[in-house]
């Protein structure tokens, strides 16, 4: 499977008479944006809003974020199973407005969390403070119950998405990039020489406020499957998953699969990137077990030497993300571990729910309990007041001068479990 | 023939669907942990993991744990999941946030929500 993707870099984000890109610029529609997005009698109102680099602007709360992204060649459409139909998506060409992104806010339960500050110490915190951001706050018709709610938001903002992309579709890209995996006898012939190395993708799937979508199934519903690494790029997976702010996944950042984009790029050099696992985390121990079992089959199955593995969440993840590496490294392929911790707020404390000792390997995306001073910002998308009852604050958070004082596990992305960030330690 | 498991709960929206099923304990989160230790030390077996959701224990007010009534020896797998349940709790810090009961009562949907997630992929060994 190949795909080739032509980025076209947008600079700036600005409403215009028509939805557009121009010398980098994305213009948008304003009217029409928010009719494509409230295409939903659920939908009592839309509000766009423009939140760029460098503003002093803070969104809160953050539900998703999504790139906009269109099919321009091939198969399929983006976000199989809820914008288009489910034909296998990974192939052709995609077009993508890199450097913007579609952040969608609502009130789905009173408890809040997701925050993308523009500018200052939440900045540093977030990558989502380096696109340009269109902000698409979405308020249900009165009495809307919490699960249809979450739906009414996720799909508001796809569609938001879907609409801009389609901006993208006559452009000329300023880069294209190419990703090809061969079907596997041939993948694993191709390299000989080179560690043959797989990704176990691990993604959350509770229930409410906690699910993930493949092609639009509920992944908890699934038992793991391979995936070709390029069906990401396409929207294949979609986040329904809205807690905890830090360490979820919103759809952007699996159409960016950053452990995906790391392993082509030394495909053919350093290893051989055979493709990936998706698996789940339920809620139930049988469920992990199977879960887990049949992941290490399939690694097997694969033939691989190694893999990477990332988890997405805390708690009950960590039971996945052990039984994963026990099971797998007991077949005698070498694993690595992604990880965030939620090791305290003075960081002493175990990081994890769970360990092994097989867990030799591990990168960790940073401490949620980290606590940090937001400062008070000129303009507030969203909802200000929720500030008061922010997951990872506490009675007291939000300060007389509207700084907040929190834990960073509220800031959007802050410890992505895939490596999705621009912060980083080096040892020197 | 009834239910071979049980669920511990301080969720009033559990209690209310599955009246039968759950055991009402008036007490925080902790107190389902400990409860649910007491019975995993006499031989019930942990069937949902008591970490469920990222929504954190120290956060949401409620916690509902699905154990099996069978009494058999110690189950080590389940006492090593609450043991840490317990050690995680207990690192956080409490957030004496006086919620709206709005607010309450999301947190019991999400908490029902995740227990019938439990539910409905309940073992093969166990029935309703």
């Amino acid at each position: 499977m190949r795909l080739e993707v032509g980025n076209i870099f947008i600079k700036d984000v600005q409403f215009g008479k028509k939805t557009e890109v121009k010398s980098g610029v994305l213009y948008v529609n304003k009217d029409e944006l928010c009719k494509v997005a409230g295409e939903d009698e659920r939908v009592k109102s839309v509000e766009v809003f423009l939140a760029r680099p460098g503003e002093s602007v803070r969104i809160i709360p953050v539900k998703d974020v999504v790139e906009p992204r269109v099919k321009v060649e091939g198969p399929g459409g983006i976000l199989p199973g809820f914008m288009t139909g489910v034909e296998q998506v990974g192939s052709g060409r995609t077009h993508v407005l890199k450097g913007a992104a579609v952040v969608t806010t609502g009130k789905i339960v009173g408890f809040q969390e997701g925050i993308i500050d523009m500018k200052g110490t939440g900045a540093e915190y977030t990558p989502f403070s380096r696109t340009n951001n269109v902000v698409v706050k979405v308020e249900p018709i009165d009495s809307l119950k919490q699960h249809e709610h979450e739906v009414v938001v996720r799909l508001a903002g796809f569609r938001a998405a879907t609409y801009l992309g389609l901006a993208g579709k006559e452009a000329t890209p300023d880069e294209v990039k190419t990703y090809e995996t061969k079907p596997l006898f041939e993948q694993s012939m191709k390299y000989t020489h080179l560690p043959k190395v797989a990704y176990v993708y691990m993604l959350q799937t509770q229930g409410l406020l906690h699910n993930t979508y493949y092609y639009g199934v509920d992944v908890k519903e699934i038992v793991p499957t391979f995936m070709y690494p390029t069906e990401a790029f396409d929207g294949a997976i979609a986040s329904g998953n809205c807690v905890s702010a830090c360490d979820k996944n919103p759809t952007y950042v699996h159409q960016n699969s950053p452990v995906i984009e790391d392993l082509y790029a030394q495909h053919g050099k350093t290893i051989n990137f055979l493709g990936c696992i998706i698996t789940n985390e339920n809620v139930t121990l049988m469920d992990k077990e199977r879960s887990s079992n049949m992941t290490a089959k399939l690694v097997e199955f694969l033939g691989a030497d190694a893999v990477i593995i990332s988890e997405e969440g805390f708690g009950n993840p960590d039971a996945d993300l052990v039984m994963n590496c026990n099971k797998i490294e007991k077949k005698g392929i070498r694993t690595v571990l992604i990880t965030d911790e939620y090791a305290g707020q003075d960081g002493g404390s175990q990081s994890l729910a769970d360990s092994t000792p097989l867990g030799d390997a591990c990168v960790t995306a940073g401490n949620a309990n980290q606590v940090v001073t937001l400062p008070k910002m000129d303009t507030v998308i969203g909802y200000p007041e929720v500030a008061n009852v922010i997951a990872g604050g506490w009675n007291g958070s939000l300060q007389a001068d509207g700084s907040i004082v929190t834990e960073i596990q509220v800031i959007t992305g802050a410890t992505n479990e895939l490596g999705f960030h621009y912060l980083t330690a080096k040892t020197v | 023939m009834g239910a071979n498991f049980h669920i511990l709960t301080n969720n009033p929206q559990v209690a209310e669907k599955y009246p039968t099923l759950s055991v009402s304990l008036s007490c925080g989160v902790e107190g389902i942990f400990l409860a649910a230790r007491d019975e995993i030390h006499l031989g019930a077996v942990a069937i949902n993991h008591p970490l469920s959701g990222s929504v954190k224990p120290n956060e949401s007010p409620y916690k509902s744990l699905v154990l099996s009534l069978r009494r058999g020896p110690l189950d080590i797998d389940s006492l090593t999941v609450i043991e840490s349940a317990i050690e995680v709790l207990r690192k956080m810090p409490v957030r004496n946030i006086d919620f709206h009961p709005r607010v309450l009562e999301d947190f019991q949907v999400i908490d029902l929500d995740l227990l019938n997630s439990a539910i409905v992929a309940l073992p093969a060994q166990y029935h309703m």
